[in-house]
């Protein structure tokens, strides 16, 4: 298959107290054209260091010290400030999680998006408010002709975020990175919002990369998921055979925390202790220290990446032995 | 029969607007039992008016009219010590554990200070080892009794909070949002906490959450609210196996999860209407899919149907 973008052992680090600390570790990710792939992690996995990285935004004192993020044909990492500029928000567009900071609070919404076709595709301004006006259509924004005059606090979040999609969207990019973007939401308005970006993907072709804690969104809408953990991808797969097949223990115990609705449950299951300090990470596997499977190697040795399968990949020692106790499971199902 | 231990009558919450003669109505009219040793879960969308009524509830803000009946007694007609007594039954575990804790107070300082102001007579020595029985209770280590919050990570954090909040042994904690702040991992720990403590300590839990999920697992009774009024009351069980009201079932349907995924569903239209132009009738009827010209015009009351109470013309 075709992928849009190609991310290769990709490295970011941190001067912290004259050491390098490492936000991320050598991830690789591909991102298939037209298609919803999903970042899932807690807190302080790397996700949100992964769109940085593409959107070239790491900030010092954070900067990337190996890999190669490919985005059609062109390496990112090694192009110009002013080639990026026209890629960001042109090829590639970003939406993020609260939708009230990302947006300008004493300009006029309308304005706002129009600032960003303005400046990628040069027409007048009639003609870019025409557009503005059609974006806003097409992303649900009831009376858009009044709303283009509105200032972000008349808007509620679900209408904020339906703007920041619009700007997202405006320019036709090849590649959308959305962050969280369901995070601030109620239920109902995630729902919508959801709904709204499935069908933008499927109509206009653009890849999306959703990044999210929530597994619910991810069997909701991604066809594709990585899990990251720690800075490193522990386990990557088909949305549907992340769920069946399950083979890293972080995967399968986050999926196991998670409460269930129509489920009586009396203790949810936890997995014990904290995410890592980068700063003083385990020597092995990340997740060593909190694993319930973890042996000797675990703590000592990286565990290499694997494919279980054409599309699964996953990088643990002992991932034969889950998919057993995985398979005892199922086969007392049947008896 | 169980044993109710705060009755909230007719509760009415309305807030000023910077406009003269609009007001923000937040609580409607809403009237609640909480038995001992029970947890009731107030769900509802943002705005609804979930966390006025949690706060009404145990008096840190007082309604415009209504009563919080503890123990046969209105909360609100009491002033000073009598207040004061009150009050050491009724505690919050507050949503953001990064903002409600002291900066500048220790872990111990954090959790004897409740301690300290309701138990004159206690010396040093018996204060501190009550605060080390709680740190131990809630899975904070003893050496972390003179670390400061910003040592802490979140869950701990809140492990904390949930110290102070069951130090004096309250008979009701409003969790307003305990764990939405939390991640996935850590939300699991705390709220296996939660569970543990309500066995040991028999106390009742106000749990306000707008994650249906965390709701489904802790929650014996729910109560799903929409513009400041209850539309669904029931056991969790029957609700969530068989919601009546046309808000409660598309809320339901709305909740992203891995057994449902790719299911065609229905979702809700529109946003929520806002408290301050408050819809004729019934409240929901501008997104009710099932909306006939009653709805517009009269307001649907509490009505019993199948084992609990809901409120709806249509739905019989």
């Amino acid at each position: 298959m075709d992928n849009i973008l190609t991310i290769r052992d990709l490295k970011v680090a941190f001067q912290v107290r004259g050491r390098d600390a490492y936000a991320l570790d050598g991830i690789n990710i591909d991102i298939p054209r037209g298609r919803i792939v999903g970042i899932v992690g807690e807190s302080g996995c790397g996700k949100s260091m992964t769109a940085m990285s593409i959107m070239g935004l790491i900030k010092k004192p954070g900067r990337i010290v190996a890999g190669s993020i490919d985005f059609c044909g062109r390496d990112l990492i090694k192009i110009g400030t002013k080639e990026y500029a026209d890629i960001r928000g042109g090829d590639i567009s970003m939406i993020f999680q609260e939708p009230m900071t990302s947006l300008n609070p004493v300009v006029k919404v309308g304005k706002q998006v129009m600032e960003a076709i303005i400046l990628h595709e040069h027409i007048s301004k009639p003609e870019a408010k025409q557009r503005v006006i059609e974006v806003f259509n097409e992303v649900g924004i009831p009376e858009a002709e009044k709303r283009f005059n509105s200032y972000p606090h008349e808007l509620s979040g679900g209408l904020r975020q339906r703007v920041m999609i619009g700007m997202a969207m405006i320019c036709k990019p090849k590649l959308l990175i959305a962050d969280e973007p369901t995070t601030a939401l109620d239920v109902t308005i995630e729902a919508q919002i959801l709904r709204l970006m499935k069908r933008l993907c499927e109509e206009s072709g653009t890849s999306i990369i959703m990044i999210t804690h929530n597994m619910g969104v991810v069997a909701e809408i991604c066809d594709y998921v990585y899990v990251m953990y720690a800075g490193r991808v522990v386990e990557s797969a088909p949305t549907k055979a992340l769920f069946s097949e399950t083979a890293h223990p972080y995967t399968s115990g986050l999926l196991k925390s998670i409460p269930t609705i129509g489920k009586r449950q009396n203790r949810l299951y936890t997995i014990k202790g904290n995410v890592p300090n980068i700063l003083n990470l385990p020597k092995g596997c990340r997740f060593a220290d909190r694993c319930d499977f973890a042996e000797e190697i675990c703590c000592s040795d990286r565990p290499k990446d694997e494919y279980i399968t054409d599309s699964h990949m996953v990088s643990c020692f002992l991932h034969k032995r889950i998919e057993d106790e995985r398979s005892c499971i199922k086969i007392k199902k049947y008896i | 029969m169980r044993e109710v231990v705060l009755r909230l009558k007719n509760i009415f919450k309305e807030f000023p607007t910077s406009k003269k003669n609009k007001r923000v109505h937040a609580v409607s009219d809403i009237s609640l039992d909480i038995y001992e040793n029970e947890t009731l879960a107030l769900v509802g969308e943002s705005g609804c008016g979930k966390s006025t009524l949690g706060k009404c509830a145990i008096g840190l803000i007082h309604p415009d009219s209504g009563e919080s009946i503890f123990l046969g007694e209105n909360i609100y007609d009491k002033r000073g010590n009598d207040l004061k007594n009150i009050k050491k039954n009724l505690q919050i575990i507050f949503q953001d554990p990064y903002a409600s804790l002291n900066p500048r107070m220790s872990v111990g300082e954090i959790i004897a200070e409740p301690i300290i102001t309701h138990n004159k007579g206690l010396n040093k020595s018996q204060i501190k080892e009550r605060v080390l029985e709680l740190m131990e209770d809630v899975g904070i280590r003893k050496e972390y009794y003179h670390r400061y919050p910003h040592q802490f990570s979140g869950g701990q954090r809140q492990r904390i909070g949930i110290a102070r909040a069951i130090a004096l042994d309250p008979k009701l904690i409003v969790c307003d949002e305990p764990v939405s702040a939390l991640d996935v991992s850590i939300q699991s720990q705390v709220l296996n906490l939660l569970k543990d403590i309500q066995e040991r300590r028999k106390a009742s839990y106000l749990f306000i959450s707008h994650d249906l999920s965390v709701v489904n697992f802790i929650a014996d009774r729910v109560c799903v609210m929409f513009l400041g009024k209850v539309c669904e009351i029931g056991n969790t069980d029957d609700i969530f196996e068989k919601p009546l009201h046309p808000y409660t079932r598309l809320l339901l349907d709305a909740v992203p999860s891995i057994e449902n995924a790719g299911k065609k569903r229905e979702i809700l239209k529109g946003e929520i209407p806002s408290p301050i132009d408050i819809p004729t009738g019934c409240r929901f009827h501008t997104r009710c899919p099932y909306c006939s010209e009653i709805c517009i015009t009269k307001e649907p009351g509490l009505r019993e149907v199948c084992g609990r109470y809901m409120a709806c013309h249509i739905v019989k």
